[in-house]
């Protein structure tokens, strides 16, 4: 198995975690409204290859990672990550514990596609994601991706 | 991106609640009552002020003169201080608070004189005043942080006295003011008055006044003082001050429902939760999408009342309410909050669950499983009918109601396969799944929904349902084999992205324990096997499980024939793949094989349409391949779901094909040219009835199940429906809009072929009774 190969293999398994500048001491914004952790997709296809992107065919894409890149997150959190499909309903949500962040973070949620109902069913389009953080049950931050062929 | 920068690693999961961060209500001023112009009379009577609630914390100042008068306290008030004006006019303001409790009293009364309330003895006062403050959002427990009182010299400025709150913030300041003449204060600044009265009416310098504000103190420490003013500026006078801060109720995190769901029939639902760390809920209700609505950290709600534009529905400890009369075709959006009984402290709530009772006959109840998609509906068992969803729970319902067997059992992440009711050949009933955790279940359905086992297999995920080998229905070579009463499991694993080492594994229905793995490793049992998507088929005649995987880098083998008396392929090639042999590559499959009636074929159809008819009696083998090439069903087009055969032509087929414009979809009629012979897809049927092309397209269409007619999913992009397709003639009948139709359905299945189940992405599952209108 590729080096690749196994990191993708390791994100279909867990959502994890990366620190930068684990360390310092960092001030933690208290209202993440006013700064948003920004989110990006990244596709992993058939082959363990990955793809940042924001447009999706369901031919190749075997995993979907969700990457939230936080910028100011200090101490222990609980991160949700909802996926609601073109209908507007909620697909799946996944959660994460964070521990003992300081400053950046940016945590990545595979999210399976190859094979599973989103390619059984066709549920193609414009899908949004929204990240939550701890119990707030606005989101923090919102984006989207699209599914299509 | 380098493994070594994996600072920590957490496991992803599929819950509803989440650990939270503690926090604090913000107290606020409920509503104020007051005992104006009591004159002489022996008790101060005071009103409980309009809407105070159970756990709102009140707060009272009497004053009376002369200072020796006698204060009895109703029972339940507890003094925080009383300050005596022995100089001059003499006079004396005392303060308490009170917890209110679940049903208070319209009004307190305080006896000027040492008899109990409310029947006070004679009067002994010169004359007196009070009033009552409510606030919400206190704590409870310990409400006072801190106070102190000051006796006044004759004046025409009051100050209460400065307090410090030490590391507390967010405090409400309660400043009370009292002095012996019937004239009204000015309040001090920035204090809001909630009260001021006298015991007779203003101006008299014979009376006597008292004057309460409040306002929040947002930072920690030393409050400074607050200082009123006489406002009739008649002279100075004495009197007496007291300033109290509020503590502000800080919630720790309270954990949410584990799950949350709903049941509709005509004119009613039930909703069930779980909440294993409190058992206290309430319930809210909508008609539309909440937009906020939550309760009040502090504050205790009855059933009727709103919160918001919701409204609380169920106060209690079950895990269950039932709510009738509701209005047929309405959506009811459903939340549930538990909460501690201490100091009533919320979850956040962060699931919410439909219910929408129907007035259409044919549907006889939905049930919705609040945090996931439910694409695969329920498969019916003896036991109930059974199911799963993104939401990380299986399901047991009584088929014909929609409500609860036993209670979700949880898994440890989204379960999309089958969950697969069986009859145990050794007496029993279990319900088999498994996730895309990696972990397989074994559900005693008969027995509250008992987990049996729940093995660690080593896969990373499995998504396809088991398939289940009945020891009552297999022959005697399985028999000889595996000696015992136990059934077989097949258990098949999703690695993820180009992995290539996929298993399945043969579990013991009555343990677990692994019987053999196919894929395991060693000699003759080392392949490079790409994810297994669709349930394995067992063929019980020649004791083979044949597996359909995706092919690792395009080259693999992805059909594969398992001997299930030993877990190796079948006749022990070589290598893989290899033609003719148990392990071909048919190019990359996601679906499911599927053997016809009559034993002698599997059809599996791969990714880029090619649609394999395998002649099971001479696979593997040189002749293993039915057809001399595979149907092709075209560009863009890939089968999708089972090959379905016609109940009463042989070797007429129905199929559901996906195309890449899902308008496109379609649903196709084809007959098997057998064995040798060459598959045609633009033929059409004309045996068993005509179809006038070999094609019928349905926008949408997702899945089929034929009964006494095709009934086939489509979902169009804006409504989901159930079509009706006439066998013989390919027409299509009136179709059936599923629920409100705005969810696209996924799979659908029956039990005794007289109702269909069916699922969607917003986690609702229905059951329509057919027939279903033409």
């Amino acid at each position: 198995m590729t080096r690749l190969a196994k990191l993708a293999a390791l994100l279909a398994t867990v959502g994890w975690l990366m620190t930068v500048g684990a360390g310092g001491v960092w001030a933690e914004s208290t209202n993440h409204e006013d700064d948003p952790p920004r989110v990006s997709f990244v596709g992993i296809d058939d082959h363990g290859r990955a793809h940042e992107r924001h447009h999706f065919s369901p031919n190749h894409l075997n995993t979907l990672v969700v990457a939230v890149s936080w910028r100011s997150l200090a101490g222990a959190h609980t991160q949700r990550v909802e996926l609601v499909t073109p209908d507007g309903s909620v697909y799946q949500r996944f959660t994460t514990d964070v521990r003992k962040v300081y400053g950046r973070a940016r945590l990545e949620t595979p999210v399976r596609v190859g094979g599973t109902w989103i390619t059984e069913y066709q549920i193609f389009g414009r899908w949004t994601v929204n990240v939550y953080l701890d119990d707030h049950s606005t989101p923090v931050a919102t984006a989207d991706f699209v599914l299509a062929h | 991106m380098t493994t070594a920068r994996l600072a920590a690693l957490a496991i992803g999961l599929v819950v509803l609640g989440s650990s939270v961060a503690p926090a604090s209500a913000a107290i606020a001023f409920r509503a104020a009552a007051s005992d104006d112009l009591n004159g002489t009379n022996p008790g101060v009577i005071i009103n409980v002020p309009t809407g105070t609630v159970q756990n709102d914390v009140m707060v009272a100042s009497i004053t009376v003169r002369p200072n020796t008068v006698t204060i009895t306290a109703p029972a339940g008030w507890t003094l925080v201080r009383r300050v005596n004006q022995t100089t001059g006019n003499a006079q004396s303001l005392a303060v308490y608070y009170r917890v209110a409790g679940a049903a208070e009293p319209a009004n307190y009364t305080w006896c000027l004189s040492a008899s109990a309330p409310p029947a006070c003895g004679a009067t002994t006062s010169a004359g007196s005043a009070g009033g009552i403050i409510s606030f919400s959002g206190v704590d409870s427990s310990s409400p006072v942080v801190v106070e102190n009182g000051s006796a006044i010299a004759a004046s025409t400025s009051f100050a209460a006295p400065s307090v410090n709150t030490g590391a507390v913030t967010n405090t409400m300041l309660v400043t009370s003011f009292s002095f012996s003449s019937a004239e009204h204060f000015v309040a001090p600044v920035g204090m809001s008055s909630a009260y001021d009265v006298s015991n007779v009416a203003v101006t008299n310098q014979v009376g006597i006044d008292v004057l309460a504000t409040y306002a929040i103190q947002a930072a920690a420490g030393a409050t400074g003082t607050r200082t009123a003013t006489n406002g009739a500026v008649t002279g100075a006078e004495v009197g007496t001050t007291h300033m109290l801060a509020l503590r502000p109720l800080v919630c720790a995190a309270v954990g949410d429902a584990v799950y949350l769901s709903a049941q509709a029939q005509s004119t009613q639902s039930t909703v069930y939760w779980s909440s294993p760390t409190n058992t206290n809920v309430i319930v809210l209700e909508k008609t539309s999408a909440f937009a906020g609505e939550t309760p009040v950290n502090g504050t205790v709600y009855a059933a009727g009342t709103a919160v918001g534009a919701a409204t609380v529905r169920y106060v209690g400890t079950a895990s269950s309410f039932t709510r009738t009369g509701l209005t047929n075709n309405t959506t009811y959006y459903y939340k549930v909050f538990p909460y501690t009984s201490s100091q009533t402290c919320y979850a956040s709530g962060t699931a919410t669950v439909t219910a929408r009772p129907s007035s259409n006959a044919n549907e006889q109840w939905s049930y919705m499983l609040a945090g996931g998609s439910a694409l695969k509906p329920p498969l019916a068992g003896d036991d109930g009918v059974f199911f799963s969803s993104n939401s990380g729970q299986i399901m047991s319902l009584a088929s014909a109601t929609g409500l609860h067997n036993w209670a979700p059992v949880a898994t440890t992440s989204a379960v999309q396969g089958w969950v697969v009711p069986a009859n145990l050949s050794a007496g029993g009933r279990r319900v088999f799944a498994g996730d895309q955790g990696g972990k397989a279940y074994a559900i005693d359905s008969g027995a509250g929904g008992t987990p049996v086992w729940q093995p660690a297999t080593g896969a990373t995920a499995i998504q396809a349902g088991p398939s289940v080998q009945l020891r009552v229905f297999s022959n005697a070579a399985f028999n000889t084999q595996f000696p015992g009463t136990y059934d077989l499991i097949y258990v098949a694993t999703t690695n993820g992205a180009g992995t290539t080492n996929n298993k399945v594994y043969a579990l013991r229905s009555d343990t677990g324990a692994i019987v053999w793995t196919f894929n395991g490793g060693g000699a003759g049992n080392n392949w490079s096997v790409g994810e297994i998507n669709g349930m394995p088929a067992v063929d019980y005649t020649r004791n083979r499980l044949y597996v359909a995987s995706l092919s690792t880098s395009g080259t693999g083998a992805s059909l594969w024939i398992v001997d299930i008396t030993t877990g190796r392929l079948v006749g022990n090639p070589a290598a893989c793949p290899t033609a003719n042999s148990a392990c071909v590559n048919l190019g990359n499959i996601d679906t499911s094989p599927n053997i016809s009636y009559d034993t002698n074929t599997l059809w599996v159809g791969n990714k880029t349409g090619s649609v394999y008819a395998i002649n099971l009696p001479s696979a593997p083998g040189a002749s293993m391949m039915k057809w001399t090439a595979p149907l092709n069903l075209g560009a863009n087009n890939q089968l999708k779901g089972l090959v379905w055969e016609d109940f009463n032509t042989f070797n007429r087929l129905y199929m559901v094909v996906a195309n890449t414009t899902t308008a496109n979809n379609a649903i196709r009629c084809f007959p098997d040219p057998g064995v040798g012979g060459t598959p045609n897809a633009a033929t059409t049927c004309t045996v068993g009835g005509t179809w006038s092309t070999s094609t019928k397209t349905i926008n949408g269409a997702q899945a089929a199940l034929p009964l006494d007619q095709l009934y086939v999913t489509s979902w169009d992009g804006t409504t989901g429906r159930i079509q009706q397709l006439d066998f013989a003639t390919g027409t299509l009948g009136t179709p059936f809009t599923i629920g409100d139709g705005t969810k696209q359905p996924g799979d659908v299945s029956t039990d005794l072929g007289a109702e269909l189940y069916v699922g969607t992405t917003e986690g609702k599952v229905f059951k329509i009774s057919l027939p279903i209108p033409p």
